[in-house]
Order: C-alpha cells, then structure tokens, then sequence
C-alpha cells in the first residue's frame, strides 16, 4: 500500500514537471504553426520575386551587410574585451559587470534615444560634422546594432575564454610561451569553438534589432530598411502577406544561428 | 641545483610560511603532504605561474624570483596533464622546440627519442581526447621533457591513475628521469609513492616544510607526532626516557631498550608497526630485543600484510607478512610476545612537531 502511494507522489512529480516542459514547447510550436499556416506559397513568391521583390531583398542585403559589419567589429572588441574579463580580477568588479550588461538589459528603445541624445551633445554634434554622420543613416544601423550586440559579444565570448583552464596558459607558459604567444597558440585555438558560436549568436541578435534602430535611424522605407523594421512597415501599412513572410525569413535565420550555436556546443548566456 | 629561499606566498585558503628547500642536479625529491599543505602553491610559485610575497629562488645560481614562467626552463605537469586537444601528440611534444626554432631533423630525433622511451610511437598522431589516462600522463611528461628543462615539476602526476597504471608510470618516471639525467620536484600525499621514487623526501603540512631527508629518515625518524602519523606509524606511545640506563617506560610497567640518544625527559615513543615481530608466549628469549607480553585482540588482512592489534599493558598495532602470520599459528585471544628492537624504538620530543 505504501509502495503504491510513494510510486503515486512519484509520477504525479514527473507529470507536473513534464507538463511544464510541454506548455512551454507546445506554446512555441503553436506560434510558429500559426504563421505557416497563415503563409501560403504564392504570398511568399509574391514578396521573394513578385511585387514585393526590390523592397524584400533589399531588407534581407541592407540586414546581411550591417549585421556582419556589426558582429566584426562586436568580435574585434570583443575577444579582447571577453579575455580580460575572464582572466583578470578588475577593481569595481561588480560595477564594470553591470554597466557591461546594461545594454543587454535595458528595453532597446532606450539604447536608440540615448544614442540620438548623445548625437545631439557638442561632441556629438562633432562627429556627425567632422568625421561621418550617424543619425537616421544606414551607418546609424550599425551603431544601433552595436550597442547591444557589442556587451552581448563580450558575454559570449568571455563564456568562450572561461572554458579554456587557466592551467593551459600556466603549462603552455612553462614550455616557454610568453603570454601573446599563449594567448594565440594555445588560448584562441582553445576557445575556437566557442568563440565562433558566439559570434554566429551575436549576428542573429544583431540581425533581430528593432528598437534602436527605429529610434536612432527612423523606419525609412528602401533606406534604413533592415529585416525587423521591414515587418513592420509593412504591418504598419496592412500588408499582411508581406510582412508574414518577412517573418518567415527572420525565424529562420534565427533557428540557423542557433542550430549552429549548439552545434558548436556554445555555451553562456542568450538573452 | 635549485634553491628556495624564505619562500612566502598567499593564495587564497592556500599559503607557504617561509619554505626552504635545495634540490640537488639530478635529484628526485618528493615532496608529501596532506591536502591543503600547500605542495601545489609551492610548485607553481618555482614554476613562475604566481611570484612570491616573500623570498627568493635560485636556479643554477641564477635568481629567477621575478622571471617569468618562460624565462626560467622549468618544465611544470600539473595534475590533470593539459595536454593541448587542438594538436595532436606529436605536436605536444613538437610545441617547446618549435617554439624555440630548432629544426626539424633535431625537433623529430627528440620526439621520436622520448616516444620510444615511454612508449608511446604508435599514439603520437592521435588527438589526447582519444588517449587514456596513463598514455596522457607520458604524453605530457614527454612534452615537458622535449626542451631538456633544468628542472622538471610533477604535481600529482599519478593520482588519478589506475593501481596497475600507476605501478608502470612509476616505472617510467624513475627510469627516464634517471636516464635523462633530470632534476625532479615531485608532489603527492601517497607515501608509498614517495618510497618508490624519492631519493629524499620533504614533509609539508600548513605552508611549511616539517622534515627533509633520505626515505628512510623520514619513515624511521620522523621529527614529531604529525610527521610520525603522516608516514603510518601507529604506535605512538607517551613516556618518559631514561638515560642513564638507556631505557624508555611506556605504560604501567614496560621499559623497553633503545637505540638512541633521548631529546629529554619527556618523550613521544614511535615504533613502525612492521618493526615488530611477535613470537609465541613460550617461545625462549635470548635477550638480544625488548619482549612484552600481550594478547592478540584483532586481526585484519590488508592483502600485503596482516594488521595485528595487541592489548596489554601497551597497546601496539604490529604489521606481518601473511606468511609470517600464518607460520606463528596464533589466534585472536592467544597471549604473544611483542619483540620490538631497541633501534626500532624512536624518541621524539614530546611536544614537538
């Protein structure tokens, strides 16, 4: 009798537990189905290479330019930054983790007014004049992308760094490597895996970027018209074919980066 | 020769407290001692991985305190072996030379040279993920050896091996350092292990080195309770020596003979449980050993040797070999004499250690 109890408490645990896993994967099936079943081939041929062509690749080239110009420069920051993060113990430890997670964190909107805001001070204002223009410009998408997909590049990538055993450096030190030829020889190679699963998830989030860059850039039609700002004009509008497959386009690009990422067995945080 | 002078350092829950220590060309000194001594800070502040708080470190004369790891060709295993997985073997072993520029013909006689004294030709174009714990020990023991280091640094190196493993690897290391002619550092909490390789053994506990010296000092002669325990001797009596008659009292009425000089009054008495043989209650004495009478309480079969519990007047735990034990024809509950040698008995100061 009291076997069956316990085996009774048992699996009424796992059911609760399973069901749980289910709602949340039921939940996302039902989305995506949803969308497909909405879609139906012509109105996805009509935005590939009917009427919606030009505005349709134009979003998926202005989206694969910026993005990719985004990630090189968030991975070029990025390496470095992550590898000092992962090594060193900063003084404000606490503090420099925060402000570097901020952008993550904050709602992207407020990444774009504070972008315009700072445009708008002296040295701002000085940039734009002297050295090359930012707001509501196609540069202006790769800034607005870079605010948040620089921190969220360092995070991935210092994940990428941690992985790799400090004692790698300390042996490869002792076989007579200096610490750049560690760092390259050892380190990088250590890491790779990682760090390109986090370049690869720092481009999909560079490429899903919406709010700075409608606040910083504005949702110019065939001009700052990436993949995200795309959708919604045309939701804005009411073609709703259009923007479906526009969505289309953006999951499965999404799924790719992170197929990819797992593949790759990335690890860290995915905000 | 390396010398560690005074050597201080703080890291974390681990430290050394002024740690002095000479190693001689050539040498295999083992350095033991429970976890938390602080074996591995000691290794890594010689390798050049953390600089010391306090004190200095001389290799062949020359102060390499402040140089970094690279500068001070000391060659540094830690417990988990680190071999590079991006790289094969080969190009383990291969990575000090070519990071040192030697050419190919030499980089390939070196490799091909230390491969086919650990044997292990046939894995050299494999990935270590694929290599089992033993091979990846020699692999990394070949890497740190390819560059010919003034000294070599083992952190643990057999600990995470199997029983049969180990007694091969053991093997390996006694011979190619001897071989090779390399100064060894050597760090473990397995005494046994020490026995097998040490020409000396240094004791550390708490950031300090305790006792320094041959194998045999440091297992007969330890310096102090701790150092008596650490190195499995179970019989430590309290009591108090006699120098005019050479004798020591320990318990009620046993006076045993010694061997050597007491440090004073008050004595610590250490006897090695496989110092002691036991005879039959009526066997004759010819004088020549202490005897003391006691009955057999328990008897436990450790594989090697059986452990014997006694009581009696004192209560001494004695080691036999399982023929031994068996040729005596005893059973628990039967009176024994314990014949323990004078040199056997070992004083200590009994406060120290």
């Amino acid at each position: 009798m009291r076997a069956s109890v316990r085996q009774a408490w048992t699996s009424l645990f796992r059911y609760v537990v399973v069901s749980g896993l289910l709602l949340l994967v039921g939940g996302i099936v039902a989305i995506f189905i949803a969308i497909a079943l909405r879609l139906d081939i012509p109105t996805l041929s009509e935005a590939l290479v009917g009427r919606g062509r030009a505005e349709t690749w134009f979003s998926i080239k202005l989206t694969a330019v910026t993005t990719t110009t985004t990630t090189v420069i968030a991975v070029l920051i990025g390496i470095p930054a992550g590898y000092a993060l992962s090594r060193y113990r900063f003084p404000f430890h606490t503090l420099l983790d925060t402000i570097i997670d901020l952008p993550i964190v904050l709602p992207p909107l407020v990444a774009g007014i504070a972008l315009l805001v700072f445009f708008g001070t002296t040295a701002g204002v000085w940039i734009e004049e002297n050295i090359i223009p930012f707001v509501y410009t196609q540069q202006g998408i790769i800034l607005a992308q870079l605010v948040p997909a620089g921190s969220f590049a360092v995070r991935t990538l210092k994940a990428a760094f941690d992985s790799v055993h400090p004692r790698m450096e300390h042996v490869a030190r002792s076989l007579g490597c200096n610490e750049r030829q560690a760092f390259f020889r050892v380190v990088l190679p250590q890491a790779r895996n990682g760090l390109v699963a986090g370049a690869v998830m720092t481009w999909a989030r560079a490429a899903g970027e919406f709010g700075p860059i409608l606040m910083f850039c504005g949702a110019t039609k065939m001009k700052t018209e990436t993949l995200p700002i795309a959708v919604f004009l045309n939701m804005s509008v009411g073609d709703i074919g259009m923007a479906l497959s526009l969505t289309v386009i953006l999951v499965i690009l999404a799924a790719s980066a992170l197929l990819i990422f797992k593949a790759l067995g990335g690890r860290g945080y995915l905000w | 020769m390396i010398e560690v002078l005074g050597a201080h350092k703080e890291l974390g829950e681990f430290s050394l407290r002024g740690v002095d220590l000479k190693v001689e060309d050539g040498e295999y000194l083992v350095v033991l001692g429970p976890t938390g001594a602080g074996k591995t800070v000691l290794l890594e502040c010689i390798a050049g991985i953390h600089y010391l708080d306090k004190g200095s470190v001389f290799l062949h004369g020359r102060d390499v305190t402040n140089l970094p790891p690279e500068q001070r060709n000391i060659a540094y295993v830690p417990q988990d072996y680190v071999l590079f997985s991006h790289m094969s073997l080969r190009r383990n072993i291969e990575f000090p030379l070519r990071l040192r520029k030697r050419p190919q013909e030499e980089i390939n006689a070196i490799v091909e040279r230390l491969a086919r004294t650990l044997r292990i030709e046939r894995l050299l174009e494999r990935r270590p993920r694929t290599l089992s714990g033993g091979e990846q020990q020699r692999g990394a023991l070949a890497r740190a050896l390819a560059s010919s280091p003034a000294l070599l640094l083992l952190d643990e190196p057999l600990s995470a091996l199997d029983e049969g493993t180990r007694v091969d690897l053991t093997e390996w290391l006694a011979r190619i350092t001897d071989e090779l002619g390399t100064t060894v550092i050597h760090v473990c909490h397995n005494y046994d292990e020490a026995l097998d390789l040490a020409d000396r053994i240094a004791v550390m506990r708490d950031g300090r080195i305790l006792q320094v010296g041959p194998p045999t000092d440091v297992l007969r002669r330890p310096q102090g309770e701790f150092l008596a325990r650490f190195m499995g001797t179970q019989n430590l009596l309290p009591g108090r020596a006699d120098e005019a008659s050479g004798t020591v009292r320990v318990g009620e009425n046993t006076v045993l003979r010694t061997g050597a000089e007491a440090p004073g009054p008050s004595v610590l008495v250490a006897i090695r449980p496989e110092s002691i043989a036991l005879c039959a209650a009526d066997a004759p004495d010819d004088g020549s050993a202490n005897r003391v009478r006691a009955t057999l309480a328990t008897v436990r079969d450790r594989g090697r040797h059986m452990l014997l519990a006694l009581e009696g007047d004192i209560a001494l735990t004695v080691s036999l070999t399982p023929q031994a034990f068996h040729a005596l024809a005893v059973s628990v509950g039967d009176e024994v004499w314990a014949v323990i040698p004078p040199e056997a008995v070992h004083m200590m100061a009994s406060d120290g250690d």
